[in-house]
C-alpha cells in the first residue's frame, strides 16, 4: 500500500501538484535541478501532511512510499526518525536523487571509498558532517553518495527522499573497529 | 640516422607528454616553458582541493597505450583512487610533474628545458629556427606548439572603467579573484560553465558565504558525472551530426540508457564525423549545438555538482539565463544589468566582485601568446574559417597561409579546435601525443646550412 492509497481525494489532489514539479526536475536529468524544486516544495510546506508518512516504530526507522512513478523513473520516499534513530552507513547502489527534511534535524555523514583489503573490506574517509534542518536539503549522486543518516533532534523527524528508479537494495557497511568497514548488500522493504 | 631534435614551445601538460614520448623514442628535446616546474601548466595548478578533475581517474593516465599508468602512480604514492573516484587537479598538476622528472632523467643531455618564451619559430629546408623572450636563439629539426589553453574570452560590454577597475576580474585564474574581499560580498559571475563551478567552489573554499548570480546567454549548467552501469555504446549508426543529436535525445526518454554511454562512445569518433562535416554544417554545429554538445560533454566531477545543488537550493547562488547590458562602475563594486532570455525584464545585481568565467578564447587572432601571434604575421599559422582554432592538418601541421601543411611546424591540443571539435581533454590529448610523436621522428633531418636565421 503506498501513501497514495491511504489518502483522501482532497490530500490525492495535492500530492498530484508535488508530483508533476518532481517529475518535471527528474526529466532534466539534473540532481541541481531536484534539489532547488525539492527545496523549494518543502519551503512551501507541500508536505506539511503528516499522513504522507509512515507512523514512526520504536525498533527503527520508518519507511513509507509516497510515490512510485508507473514508468519506473523516480520514486518518492517518505520517512519517519524518532529522536536517536538514524541508517546504517549505505550507498545508493548508483542511483541519484535528493533528500528534504521536512520535520526535525538530520545529521548527515558523508563519507568515499578508501583502500580495499583482500577480503572485500575497505576503508571510509569521512568526507563531511553536515547537519540539514528543516526544508533544507542533501543530494546524492554516485559516488558521493555513501553516508548515514540519523535524527539528532529532540522531536519525530520526516524527510522525502527522492530517487532515480527504484531503489529495493543498497549496500551497507559495518565497521569492524579497527578502520576497515565490511560492505553487506541488503534488500530494501516498505514499512507502509 | 641522426636524431631529431624537437623544440616543444609550452610545458603544460600537452607539452610534457610529448616531451616523455620524444625522449623515449630517443629524439632530442628543448622545452620551452617559463615556469620552474614543468607539468601543470594553466589548467592543473589550481591549490584548491574542491578543484577536481572533470573526468574519473580511471580515464586520467597520461599514456594511450597505458591507461591504468594514473591509477598506479596514485596508488605509489600511498593515495589509492577507485577509477570512478574524481581526483584533485593539483594531484594530477604533480603527476605530470613527476612525467616531466621522469623525461629528464631518462633524456639526460637529450631533455634540455629552456626557462623562457617561444616567440618565433621560423621553418626552412634546413630546418626551424626557435627564438625565445630570452633572445636566444636555437636550430631544431621541428617545433611543435603546445601553448595550451587561452585565457577567457573578454566578456562583451565592459567599459574600460570597469575592466580596469577593482571589483573585475579578467579570469578566475587571476590570483585574487576567488579571495573575497569580505565573506558576505555579493559576487557576479559571467559564465555558468564548468569554469563558473570552478569560481563558486574557489570562493566557498575561501571563506565566501554572500550571494552569487551565474549568468550566461542559455543558463546551461554543465550535467553531471554519474557512475555508469554500462560501458559506453558503440556509436549509433548515423550519417550527419542530426541524426547522432536525434539519437542522444531518445536515449534521454526512453529511460532505456543514460545518455552519457552515446556521448562518451562518440569521443572516439567525435573528431572523424566533425572533419567529414562541409564547412556550413560545421558552422551550424558552432552556433546552435555546441554548448548543449559541451554541457553534455564535458562534465561536473559528482562532489562538485552536489556543491553547487546545495548553494542553488538554499537561494546562495542564482542562475540566470539572460544577456548582461553594458557594466557600470558604482561606488564599492559594479552594476550588472541582464537582459533575461525570453522575457521582457531587466534584473539588476550590484555586486562587490565580477569575475569573467567565458571559456578559454579559441579565436586565434585574438589571442596575445608571441609565438602564435608571429606565426600568424608570418602566414606559418592561419586562423581556420571557423574562427575557431588554426588550419592544421590531420599529421597535427601547421598550414600556412599558401595553403600547404608544414613540414616542420606542428600544434597539439587547443591550437586544433575547429580542425577538430574535441582537442582538450587528456583523452583526447594522449593520443596526439602518440601519433604526433611517430610523425615527428620522420621529419627531415636539418641540412647541413642548419636553419635559415631571420
Amino acid at each position: 500500500m503506498t501513501a497514495s492509497d491511504r489518502l483522501d481525494s482532497m490530500t490525492q489532489t495535492r500530492l498530484g501538484a508535488i508530483i508533476a514539479p518532481l517529475a518535471r526536475a527528474m526529466a532534466t536529468d539534473r540532481a541541481t535541478t531536484l534539489a532547488a524544486v525539492l527545496s523549494s516544495l518543502g519551503k512551501s510546506n507541500a508536505f506539511a501532511d503528516e499522513s504522507l508518512f509512515a507512523p514512526p516504530s520504536a525498533s527503527r526507522y520508518s519507511r513509507g512510499r509516497i510515490w512510485a512513478d508507473p514508468d519506473g523513473r523516480f520514486t518518492v520516499v517518505g520517512m519517519t526518525w524518532l529522536p536517536g534513530q538514524g541508517t546504517p552507513v549505505h550507498d545508493h547502489a548508483g542511483r541519484w536523487g535528493a533528500e528534504l527534511v521536512v520535520r526535525g534535524t538530520m545529521l548527515e555523514t558523508s563519507y568515499r571509498l578508501g583502500a580495499r583489503d583482500g577480503n572485500g573490506r575497505t576503508r571510509l574517509v569521512v568526507q563531511h558532517e553536515n547537519p540539514i534542518d528543516a526544508t533544507q536539503v542533501g543530494v546524492i549522486l554516485p559516488s558521493v553518495d555513501i553516508h548515514e543518516f540519523v535524527n539528532v533532534g529532540a522531536g519525530v523527524a520526516h524527510t522525502v527522499h527522492v530517487y532515480s528508479t527504484l531503489v529495493d537494495a543498497c549496500t551497507t557497511f559495518t565497521s569492524d573497529g579497527d578502520g576497515w568497514w565490511t560492505p553487506a548488500p541488503v534488500a530494501l522493504a516498505y514499512d507502509a | 640516422m641522426p636524431e631529431r631534435h624537437v623544440a616543444i614551445a609550452g610545458g603544460g601538460a600537452s607539452g610534457v607528454l610529448l616531451a616523455h614520448a620524444l625522449v623515449r623514442a630517443g629524439a632530442h628535446v628543448t622545452i620551452v616553458e617559463p615556469r620552474a616546474e614543468l607539468g601543470a601548466g594553466l589548467a592543473y595548478s589550481t591549490p584548491c582541493p574542491l578543484h577536481l578533475l572533470n573526468a574519473p581517474a580511471g580515464r586520467m593516465s597520461g599514456f594511450a597505450d597505458d591507461p591504468e599508468h594514473f591509477l598506479r602512480w596514485l596508488a605509489a604514492e600511498g593515495e589509492p583512487a577507485a577509477p570512478t573516484a574524481f581526483v584533485s587537479r593539483s594531484r594530477y598538476g604533480a603527476y605530470l610533474a613527476c612525467i616531466a622528472r621522469e623525461a629528464h632523467e631518462r633524456g639526460g643531455e637529450r631533455f634540455r628545458h629552456l626557462r623562457s618564451r617561444v616567440t618565433d619559430a621560423v621553418a626552412g629546408p634546413g630546418g626551424v629556427s626557435v627564438r625565445t623572450s630570452d633572445g636566444e636563439t636555437f636550430a631544431a629539426d621541428a617545433c611543435v606548439v603546445a601553448v595550451g589553453n587561452a585565457k577567457p574570452a573578454p566578456w562583451p560590454l565592459v567599459p574600460d572603467e570597469v575592466r580596469t577597475g577593482p571589483s573585475f576580474f579578467e579570469s578566475v585564474w587571476h590570483d585574487d579573484a576567488t579571495t573575497p574581499g569580505n565573506p558576505d560580498e555579493s559576487v557576479v559571475l559571467l559564465g555558468t560553465g564548468l569554469t563558473a563551478v570552478d569560481a563558486v567552489l574557489g570562493l566557498r573554499h575561501n571563506g565566501h558565504r554572500g550571494p552569487i548570480v551565474m549568468v550566461s546567454r542559455r543558463g546551461l549548467l554543465p550535467h553531471e558525472h554519474r557512475q555508469l552501469d554500462r560501458p559506453p555504446a558503440s556509436a549509433p549508426f548515423a550519417t550527419s551530426l542530426g541524426d547522432v543529436i536525434a539519437s542522444v535525445r531518445r536515449s534521454r526518454t526512453s529511460n532505456e540508457s543514460d545518455w552519457r554511454t552515446i556521448i562518451d562512445g562518440l569521443r572516439h569518433e567525435i573528431n572523424v564525423r566533425w572533419e567529414a562535416l562541409d564547412l556550413t554544417e560545421q558552422r551550424r554545429f558552432v552556433r546552435h549545438v555546441l554548448p548543449y554538445w559541451n554541457v553534455h560533454r564535458h562534465r561536473m566531477a559528482p562532489e562538485a555538482a552536489k556543491a553547487v545543488a546545495l548553494l542553488l537550493a538554499d537561494g546562495t547562488l542564482r542562475m540566470i539565463a539572460g544577456r548582461t547590458q553594458t557594466l557600470q562602475a558604482i561606488a564599492g563594486g559594479v552594476r550588472v544589468p541582464i537582459a533575461v532570455r525570453g522575457r521582457d525584464e531587466t534584473i539588476v545585481v550590484d555586486a562587490q566582485r565580477v569575475i569573467n568565467c567565458s571559456g578559454p578564447e579559441h579565436d586565434v587572432s585574438a589571442r596575445t601568446n608571441p609565438l602564435l601571434r608571429s606565426l600568424l604575421a608570418s602566414g606559418a599559422m592561419v586562423p581556420n574559417p571557423l574562427r575557431i582554432g588554426a588550419r592544421i592538418a590531420s599529421d597535427g601541421a601547421l598550414i600556412g597561409a599558401d595553403g600547404r601543411p608544414s613540414a616542420r611546424l606542428f600544434a597539439l591540443g587547443p591550437v586544433r579546435y575547429g580542425t577538430l571539435i574535441e582537442t582538450t581533454a587528456i583523452p583526447e590529448i594522449r593520443e596526439q601525443v602518440r601519433d604526433l610523436a611517430e610523425r615527428l621522428l620522420a621529419v627531415p633531418a636539418a641540412g647541413p646550412l642548419g636553419p635559415v636565421l631571420s
